[in-house]
Protein backbone atom coordinates (compact mmCIF):
# COMPACT_ATOMS: atom_id res chain seq x y z
CA UNK A 1 0.00 0.00 0.00
CA UNK A 2 2.50 2.21 0.94
CA UNK A 3 5.14 1.30 -2.38
CA UNK A 4 1.82 1.90 -4.48
CA UNK A 5 1.71 5.56 -3.04
CA UNK A 6 5.34 6.21 -3.64
CA UNK A 7 4.63 4.95 -7.17
CA UNK A 8 1.76 7.16 -8.24
CA UNK A 9 3.42 10.32 -6.92
CA UNK A 10 6.82 9.57 -8.95
CA UNK A 11 4.85 9.10 -12.40
CA UNK A 12 3.14 12.55 -11.91
CA UNK A 13 6.41 14.47 -10.76
CA UNK A 14 7.56 13.01 -13.78
CA UNK A 15 4.52 13.79 -16.37
CA UNK A 16 4.84 17.52 -14.99
CA UNK A 17 8.66 17.49 -15.53
CA UNK A 18 7.64 15.85 -19.12
CA UNK A 19 5.22 18.77 -19.59
CA UNK A 20 7.33 21.57 -18.29
CA UNK A 21 9.75 20.12 -20.73
CA UNK A 22 7.33 20.45 -23.85
CA UNK A 23 5.97 23.63 -22.63
CA UNK A 24 9.24 25.07 -22.53
CA UNK A 25 9.72 24.02 -26.54
CA UNK A 26 10.07 27.42 -28.26
CA UNK A 27 8.95 27.65 -31.95
CA UNK A 28 9.46 30.59 -33.75
CA UNK A 29 7.60 31.09 -37.44
CA UNK A 30 9.75 33.98 -39.51
CA UNK A 31 7.59 35.18 -42.49
CA UNK A 32 10.46 36.62 -44.71
CA UNK A 33 9.80 39.65 -46.77
CA UNK A 34 9.19 39.96 -50.41
CA UNK A 35 11.94 40.97 -52.88
CA UNK A 36 12.22 44.66 -54.37
CA UNK A 37 11.69 42.40 -57.96
CA UNK A 38 8.90 40.56 -56.84
CA UNK A 39 6.82 43.87 -55.24
CA UNK A 40 7.39 45.54 -58.50
CA UNK A 41 6.12 42.67 -60.49
CA UNK A 42 3.14 42.91 -58.77
CA UNK A 43 2.61 46.69 -58.35
CA UNK A 44 3.53 46.48 -61.66
CA UNK A 45 0.30 44.05 -62.66
CA UNK A 46 -1.88 45.02 -60.13
CA UNK A 47 -1.93 49.11 -61.54
CA UNK A 48 -1.83 48.22 -65.10
CA UNK A 49 -4.57 46.08 -64.54
CA UNK A 50 -6.76 49.04 -62.59
CA UNK A 51 -5.07 51.17 -65.14
CA UNK A 52 -5.87 49.41 -68.43
CA UNK A 53 -9.59 48.88 -66.06
CA UNK A 54 -10.12 52.10 -65.34
CA UNK A 55 -10.08 53.13 -69.53
CA UNK A 56 -12.11 50.15 -69.90
CA UNK A 57 -14.55 52.81 -68.01
CA UNK A 58 -13.84 55.14 -69.52
CA UNK A 59 -14.58 53.68 -73.06
CA UNK A 60 -18.00 52.17 -71.36
CA UNK A 61 -19.30 55.13 -70.29
CA UNK A 62 -17.98 56.91 -73.71
CA UNK A 63 -19.82 53.77 -75.65
CA UNK A 64 -22.90 54.63 -73.20
CA UNK A 65 -23.11 58.22 -73.66
CA UNK A 66 -23.42 57.50 -77.51
CA UNK A 67 -25.45 54.77 -77.34
CA UNK A 68 -28.53 56.75 -75.18
CA UNK A 69 -28.18 59.70 -77.82
CA UNK A 70 -29.76 57.26 -80.56
CA UNK A 71 -31.68 54.34 -78.23
CA UNK A 72 -35.57 55.14 -78.44
CA UNK A 73 -38.51 53.09 -77.55
CA UNK A 74 -40.78 55.44 -78.98
CA UNK A 75 -41.42 57.35 -82.46
CA UNK A 76 -38.66 60.12 -82.33
CA UNK A 77 -40.27 61.84 -85.48
CA UNK A 78 -36.99 62.40 -86.49
CA UNK A 79 -35.08 61.24 -89.13
CA UNK A 80 -31.77 58.77 -89.01
CA UNK A 81 -28.85 61.16 -89.93
CA UNK A 82 -25.36 60.42 -90.57
CA UNK A 83 -24.76 61.74 -87.09
CA UNK A 84 -26.96 59.48 -85.69
CA UNK A 85 -25.51 56.66 -87.43
CA UNK A 86 -22.25 57.82 -86.50
CA UNK A 87 -23.38 57.39 -82.78
CA UNK A 88 -24.09 54.27 -84.03
CA UNK A 89 -20.99 53.06 -84.86
CA UNK A 90 -18.94 55.15 -81.94
CA UNK A 91 -21.08 53.30 -79.43
CA UNK A 92 -20.29 49.85 -81.40
CA UNK A 93 -16.50 50.35 -81.42
CA UNK A 94 -16.66 52.13 -77.83
CA UNK A 95 -18.19 48.68 -76.65
CA UNK A 96 -15.78 46.99 -78.51
CA UNK A 97 -12.51 48.33 -76.72
CA UNK A 98 -14.57 48.65 -73.30
CA UNK A 99 -14.72 45.10 -73.64
CA UNK A 100 -11.02 44.15 -74.21
CA UNK A 101 -9.67 46.59 -72.23
CA UNK A 102 -11.86 44.98 -69.54
CA UNK A 103 -10.29 41.50 -70.54
CA UNK A 104 -6.92 42.92 -70.42
CA UNK A 105 -7.52 44.72 -67.30
CA UNK A 106 -9.17 41.69 -65.52
CA UNK A 107 -6.56 38.93 -66.81
CA UNK A 108 -3.91 41.80 -65.28
CA UNK A 109 -5.39 41.70 -62.03
CA UNK A 110 -6.15 38.12 -61.75
CA UNK A 111 -2.69 37.53 -62.57
CA UNK A 112 -1.16 39.51 -59.94
CA UNK A 113 -3.06 37.47 -57.48
CA UNK A 114 -2.27 34.37 -58.88
CA UNK A 115 1.54 35.75 -58.53
CA UNK A 116 1.26 37.15 -54.93
CA UNK A 117 -0.02 33.39 -54.10
CA UNK A 118 2.28 31.89 -56.14
CA UNK A 119 5.57 34.36 -54.98
CA UNK A 120 4.81 34.08 -51.59
CA UNK A 121 7.87 33.64 -49.77
CA UNK A 122 7.75 30.24 -47.56
CA UNK A 123 7.59 30.55 -43.67
CA UNK A 124 10.32 29.45 -41.65
CA UNK A 125 10.40 28.24 -38.51
CA UNK A 126 12.67 27.68 -36.02
CA UNK A 127 12.56 25.21 -32.80
CA UNK A 128 14.21 26.44 -29.92
CA UNK A 129 14.64 23.56 -27.22
CA UNK A 130 16.76 25.38 -23.62
CA UNK A 131 19.27 23.60 -22.76
CA UNK A 132 19.42 23.71 -19.15
CA UNK A 133 19.35 21.32 -16.19
CA UNK A 134 16.07 18.72 -16.25
CA UNK A 135 14.95 17.29 -12.81
CA UNK A 136 14.26 13.63 -13.41
CA UNK A 137 12.50 11.58 -11.61
CA UNK A 138 12.08 7.49 -11.28
CA UNK A 139 9.91 4.84 -9.11
CA UNK A 140 13.10 2.87 -7.44
CA UNK A 141 12.51 -0.58 -4.62
CA UNK A 142 11.46 1.15 -1.58
CA UNK A 143 11.14 4.87 -2.82
CA UNK A 144 12.31 6.90 -5.56
CA UNK A 145 15.40 8.14 -7.65
CA UNK A 146 15.56 11.84 -8.21
CA UNK A 147 18.06 12.80 -10.31
CA UNK A 148 18.94 15.56 -12.87
CA UNK A 149 20.21 15.67 -16.66
CA UNK A 150 21.42 18.77 -18.65
CA UNK A 151 23.87 19.28 -21.49
CA UNK A 152 26.91 21.26 -21.93
CA UNK B 1 -26.31 37.85 -58.47
CA UNK B 2 -26.89 41.40 -58.24
CA UNK B 3 -23.50 42.24 -59.52
CA UNK B 4 -24.27 39.88 -62.41
CA UNK B 5 -27.13 41.73 -63.22
CA UNK B 6 -26.24 45.23 -62.57
CA UNK B 7 -23.07 43.96 -65.45
CA UNK B 8 -25.27 42.98 -67.55
CA UNK B 9 -27.36 45.74 -67.87
CA UNK B 10 -24.36 48.11 -67.76
CA UNK B 11 -22.92 46.04 -70.91
CA UNK B 12 -27.08 46.09 -72.85
CA UNK B 13 -26.78 49.81 -71.94
CA UNK B 14 -23.89 50.04 -74.97
CA UNK B 15 -26.01 48.38 -77.41
CA UNK B 16 -28.58 51.28 -78.69
CA UNK B 17 -31.63 49.54 -78.90
CA UNK B 18 -33.99 51.79 -81.31
CA UNK B 19 -37.55 49.98 -82.07
CA UNK B 20 -38.88 49.12 -85.22
CA UNK B 21 -40.40 53.07 -86.60
CA UNK B 22 -38.65 54.92 -84.33
CA UNK B 23 -37.23 56.64 -86.81
CA UNK B 24 -37.80 58.04 -90.01
CA UNK B 25 -35.33 57.25 -93.26
CA UNK B 26 -32.71 59.59 -93.54
CA UNK B 27 -31.05 60.40 -96.88
CA UNK B 28 -30.89 58.07 -99.13
CA UNK B 29 -32.68 55.69 -97.20
CA UNK B 30 -30.70 55.54 -94.50
CA UNK B 31 -31.66 53.27 -91.49
CA UNK B 32 -30.17 51.81 -88.32
CA UNK B 33 -28.01 48.66 -89.16
CA UNK B 34 -30.75 46.34 -88.59
CA UNK B 35 -33.68 48.06 -89.95
CA UNK B 36 -34.77 49.00 -93.76
CA UNK B 37 -37.18 51.91 -94.84
CA UNK B 38 -40.38 51.50 -95.67
CA UNK B 39 -41.71 52.20 -98.83
CA UNK B 40 -44.86 53.83 -97.91
CA UNK B 41 -44.31 55.97 -95.00
CA UNK B 42 -40.74 55.95 -94.84
CA UNK B 43 -40.90 55.09 -91.22
CA UNK B 44 -37.32 52.42 -90.56
CA UNK B 45 -38.73 49.15 -89.65
CA UNK B 46 -37.25 45.76 -89.51
CA UNK B 47 -36.82 44.01 -93.14
CA UNK B 48 -40.14 41.69 -92.26
CA UNK B 49 -42.59 44.86 -91.88
CA UNK B 50 -41.15 47.03 -94.59
CA UNK B 51 -43.42 48.00 -97.47
CA UNK B 52 -41.97 48.76 -101.48
CA UNK B 53 -41.77 51.88 -102.69
CA UNK B 54 -45.42 53.29 -104.11
CA UNK B 55 -46.94 56.60 -105.16
CA UNK B 56 -49.84 56.87 -107.13
CA UNK B 57 -49.38 60.80 -108.14
CA UNK B 58 -51.69 62.11 -110.45
CA UNK B 59 -50.28 64.83 -113.03
CA UNK B 60 -50.26 68.71 -111.64
CA UNK B 61 -53.55 70.35 -112.57
CA UNK B 62 -52.99 73.78 -114.54
CA UNK B 63 -53.65 76.66 -112.22
CA UNK B 64 -55.91 79.12 -114.09
CA UNK B 65 -56.02 81.99 -111.59
CA UNK B 66 -59.06 84.05 -111.63
CA UNK B 67 -58.14 85.86 -108.57
CA UNK B 68 -55.26 87.95 -108.05
CA UNK B 69 -54.53 86.55 -104.55
CA UNK B 70 -55.27 82.78 -103.56
CA UNK B 71 -55.15 80.82 -100.60
CA UNK B 72 -52.44 78.33 -100.46
CA UNK B 73 -53.14 75.33 -102.68
CA UNK B 74 -51.55 72.11 -101.81
CA UNK B 75 -50.95 69.79 -104.74
CA UNK B 76 -49.17 66.32 -104.71
CA UNK B 77 -47.37 64.44 -107.14
CA UNK B 78 -44.59 61.73 -107.55
CA UNK B 79 -41.45 61.56 -110.06
CA UNK B 80 -39.34 58.43 -111.29
CA UNK B 81 -40.08 55.11 -110.79
CA UNK B 82 -42.67 54.46 -113.69
CA UNK B 83 -44.17 58.52 -112.94
CA UNK B 84 -42.61 61.53 -115.06
CA UNK B 85 -38.89 62.31 -114.74
CA UNK B 86 -40.50 65.82 -113.92
CA UNK B 87 -43.90 67.65 -112.92
CA UNK B 88 -44.65 71.12 -114.32
CA UNK B 89 -47.36 72.85 -112.91
CA UNK B 90 -48.45 76.03 -115.48
CA UNK B 91 -49.96 79.11 -113.70
CA UNK B 92 -51.72 81.96 -115.82
CA UNK B 93 -51.44 85.20 -113.29
CA UNK B 94 -54.59 87.17 -114.39
CA UNK B 95 -54.65 90.75 -116.05
CA UNK B 96 -56.15 92.70 -113.63
CA UNK B 97 -53.24 91.99 -110.76
CA UNK B 98 -50.92 94.85 -109.67
CA UNK B 99 -47.61 94.16 -108.04
CA UNK B 100 -47.94 89.98 -108.04
CA UNK B 101 -45.79 87.49 -106.93
CA UNK B 102 -46.16 83.65 -106.61
CA UNK B 103 -44.98 81.64 -103.11
CA UNK B 104 -44.21 78.42 -103.63
CA UNK B 105 -43.40 75.22 -101.28
CA UNK B 106 -41.93 71.87 -102.14
CA UNK B 107 -41.59 69.19 -99.55
CA UNK B 108 -40.71 65.84 -100.13
CA UNK B 109 -39.28 62.90 -97.96
CA UNK B 110 -35.16 63.07 -97.31
CA UNK B 111 -35.07 58.95 -98.20
CA UNK B 112 -35.70 59.04 -101.61
CA UNK B 113 -34.13 61.02 -104.44
CA UNK B 114 -33.61 64.91 -103.68
CA UNK B 115 -36.55 67.26 -106.03
CA UNK B 116 -35.82 71.04 -106.93
CA UNK B 117 -38.13 73.27 -108.37
CA UNK B 118 -37.57 76.37 -110.53
CA UNK B 119 -40.52 79.13 -112.07
CA UNK B 120 -40.07 79.40 -115.44
CA UNK B 121 -41.41 82.32 -118.37
CA UNK B 122 -43.59 79.96 -120.06
CA UNK B 123 -43.73 82.40 -123.30
CA UNK B 124 -39.80 83.09 -123.35
CA UNK B 125 -38.81 79.86 -121.57
CA UNK B 126 -36.33 81.92 -119.39
CA UNK B 127 -35.90 80.84 -115.69
CA UNK B 128 -37.52 83.53 -113.43
CA UNK B 129 -36.34 82.01 -109.92
CA UNK B 130 -35.23 78.71 -108.50
CA UNK B 131 -35.72 77.50 -105.31
CA UNK B 132 -33.85 77.69 -102.15
CA UNK B 133 -34.01 76.75 -98.41
CA UNK B 134 -37.16 77.56 -96.43
CA UNK B 135 -36.53 80.26 -93.57
CA UNK B 136 -36.81 78.77 -90.35
CA UNK B 137 -36.94 75.14 -91.41
CA UNK B 138 -36.51 72.11 -89.08
CA UNK B 139 -33.73 70.10 -91.06
CA UNK B 140 -34.57 66.87 -88.96
CA UNK B 141 -38.45 65.81 -89.68
CA UNK B 142 -37.40 63.34 -92.15
CA UNK B 143 -38.89 65.88 -95.22
CA UNK B 144 -37.01 68.35 -97.19
CA UNK B 145 -38.89 71.83 -97.77
CA UNK B 146 -37.57 73.96 -100.43
CA UNK B 147 -39.35 77.38 -101.53
CA UNK B 148 -39.46 79.46 -103.84
CA UNK B 149 -40.80 83.28 -103.97
CA UNK B 150 -40.75 85.64 -107.16
CA UNK B 151 -42.03 88.68 -109.12
CA UNK B 152 -44.61 87.86 -111.82
CA UNK B 153 -46.00 90.07 -114.10
CA UNK B 154 -50.16 90.52 -114.74
CA UNK B 155 -51.44 88.82 -117.83
CA UNK B 156 -48.24 86.13 -117.96
CA UNK B 157 -48.31 82.59 -117.45
CA UNK B 158 -45.58 80.54 -116.12
CA UNK B 159 -44.66 77.41 -115.32
CA UNK B 160 -43.24 75.62 -112.39
CA UNK B 161 -40.97 72.64 -112.73
CA UNK B 162 -40.43 69.86 -110.13
CA UNK B 163 -37.61 67.57 -111.52
CA UNK B 164 -34.94 65.79 -109.37
CA UNK B 165 -31.20 66.89 -108.66
CA UNK B 166 -29.63 63.78 -109.85
CA UNK B 167 -27.98 63.58 -106.64
CA UNK B 168 -27.84 61.32 -103.27
CA UNK B 169 -30.44 58.71 -105.24
CA UNK B 170 -28.69 55.67 -104.20
CA UNK B 171 -26.66 55.22 -107.16
CA UNK B 172 -30.04 55.48 -108.99
CA UNK B 173 -31.71 52.71 -107.06
CA UNK B 174 -33.71 55.29 -105.36
CA UNK B 175 -34.25 58.29 -108.19
CA UNK B 176 -37.72 58.78 -107.40
CA UNK B 177 -39.86 60.66 -104.58
CA UNK B 178 -43.15 61.75 -103.64
CA UNK B 179 -43.83 65.36 -103.11
CA UNK B 180 -46.40 68.26 -101.74
CA UNK B 181 -46.28 71.73 -103.80
CA UNK B 182 -47.73 74.63 -102.06
CA UNK B 183 -48.74 77.16 -104.09
CA UNK B 184 -49.58 80.75 -103.80
CA UNK B 185 -50.54 83.93 -105.49
CA UNK B 186 -50.18 87.07 -103.81
CA UNK B 187 -51.08 90.63 -105.31
CA UNK B 188 -51.78 93.79 -103.44
CA UNK B 189 -55.27 94.22 -105.92
CA UNK B 190 -56.68 94.95 -109.14
CA UNK B 191 -56.58 97.12 -111.54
Amino acid sequence: MFRTRYVAVALLVAGFVGQAQAERKIEIVTRPERSLGNRLLLAGLAGGGALVGGLGVYFHLESREASNAVASDTATGKAWTADRQANMENAGDNRTRAAIAYGVGGGLVIAAIVAAVLTEPAAETTVIIPRGPAPTIAPAEGGAVLGGRWSF
Amino acid sequence: MRATMLLVALTAACTPDIVSGAYLCGPEKACPDDQVCDGVDNLCVLSSQARPYTCSGAPLPAQPATLCATVPVELSGCIGDGDTDSDTLEVAVPAACVTSSVNVRLSFPLAYAPLQMTLVDAGTGAMVAADGPCAGDADDDGDVRRCLEANVAADQSYRISVAPTGEDNCGGACDYNRYRLTFQLLSRGAR
